[in-house]
């Protein structure tokens, strides 16, 4: 089985799931009696959330493996997941605003884990930026490895922030090691945790798309670096 | 902590715009971004097979449309 029909079949099942989870959270799983319908956004949310620290995780992991082996390959782990993750946590910050908007009468407020999740996102578009603003790819590679290990540490903050510094806003944990067994209902456990499975498998997906472009242009980046050497650059581009 | 008391049916869904707001946003933005990624996908599909043509010494196709991003930027964001 090649790559490609690897994906393909990786990302149907991902779909499959992600539809079987979309009827779950809308038909099966119970209204709140608090919140209303709005806490089904706990589906959405907190998976998207956690699914983000993931993709993070991996950009730690493709970081530390680049600098110690200087394997491209490492290197676009770790890009792709920041690309990806970044757009998960964009997402866990929007839908935790419309979440909070009817629930706390506000969009945004400056407690524990709002703030450092914000800083979490600042972090990886920091991240991104840097690539795109190094002279060369190797120093791009290097200098996010770099932003990509240290902005690992805002993460168990976000994950322990309501912990340490307490909230009035934010609940305790669902998911994790300081989830308490039993805090849920039989039901929204179940959802929750079909929702978090189909989010990985989308997650997945979409970092192993991301990774096969990036494939292609250091493919790209390769025969143009061919092409100056020999004196031959490509069209749009002068001698070198 | 999220509350375990739970109805079944008979609330008002007063907030149901708000979860159809969220769930709207979220898909909106995965598909923007998936469809970005295929987009440049297939531009730089279609640069690699003509760079490489030009590596074999081949003749250019000619009309190539021009590339978004400012050649020779060899940066690591593509």
């Amino acid at each position: 089985m090649n790559v490609l029909n690897f994906r393909t079949i990786f990302g149907a099942v991902a779909g499959l799931l992600m539809a079987a989870n979309l009827y779950l959270i809308f038909a099966v799983a119970p209204t709140d009696a608090a919140q209303g319908e709005v806490a089904r956004v706990l589906y959405l949310h907190v998976p998207v959330a956690i699914m983000s620290f993931l993709a993070f995780f991996f950009v730690f992991v493709g970081s530390v493996m680049y600098l110690i082996k200087r394997d491209l390959r490492w290197d676009s782990l770790a890009h792709s997941a920041g690309e990806v993750g970044v757009v998960f946590i964009s997402v866990a910050l929007l839908t935790g605003m419309i979440w909070a908007r009817p629930v706390w009468n506000t969009w945004w407020t400056w407690e524990p884990r709002l703030t450092t999740t914000l800083v979490l996102w600042l972090i990886y578009v920091a991240y991104l930026m840097v690539r795109s603003f190094a002279p060369n790819r190797s120093r791009a590679g290097v200098y996010a490895a770099v932003v990509g290990i240290i902005g690992f540490v805002d993460v168990p903050i976000v994950y322990f922030a309501v912990e340490w510094w307490g909230s009035l806003l934010h609940p305790e944990q669902v998911l994790g090691p300081l989830a308490e067994t039993g805090s849920l209902d039989r039901t929204v456990s179940m959802v929750l945790l079909v929702s978090s499975v189909a989010f990985l498998l989308f997650l997945g997906h979409m970092v192993m798309l991301r990774m096969s472009l990036r494939d292609i242009d250091d493919e790209l980046a390769r025969i143009r670096f061919g092409l100056r050497r020999m004196g031959r650059p490509p069209a749009g581009e002068g001698a070198a | 902590m999220i509350p375990t008391i739970l109805l079944q049916a008979d609330q008002p869904p007063a907030n149901f715009g708000y979860l159809v707001a969220a769930f709207i946003v979220a898909w909106l933005f995965f598909l923007a971004y998936g469809l970005y990624i295929l987009r440049r996908a297939k531009e730089s599909q279609a640069e690699l097979a003509r760079l490489s043509r030009a590596a074999r010494g081949e003749p250019e196709e000619p009309a190539a449309p021009p590339d978004p991003a400012p050649e020779g930027t060899e940066t690591g964001v593509n």
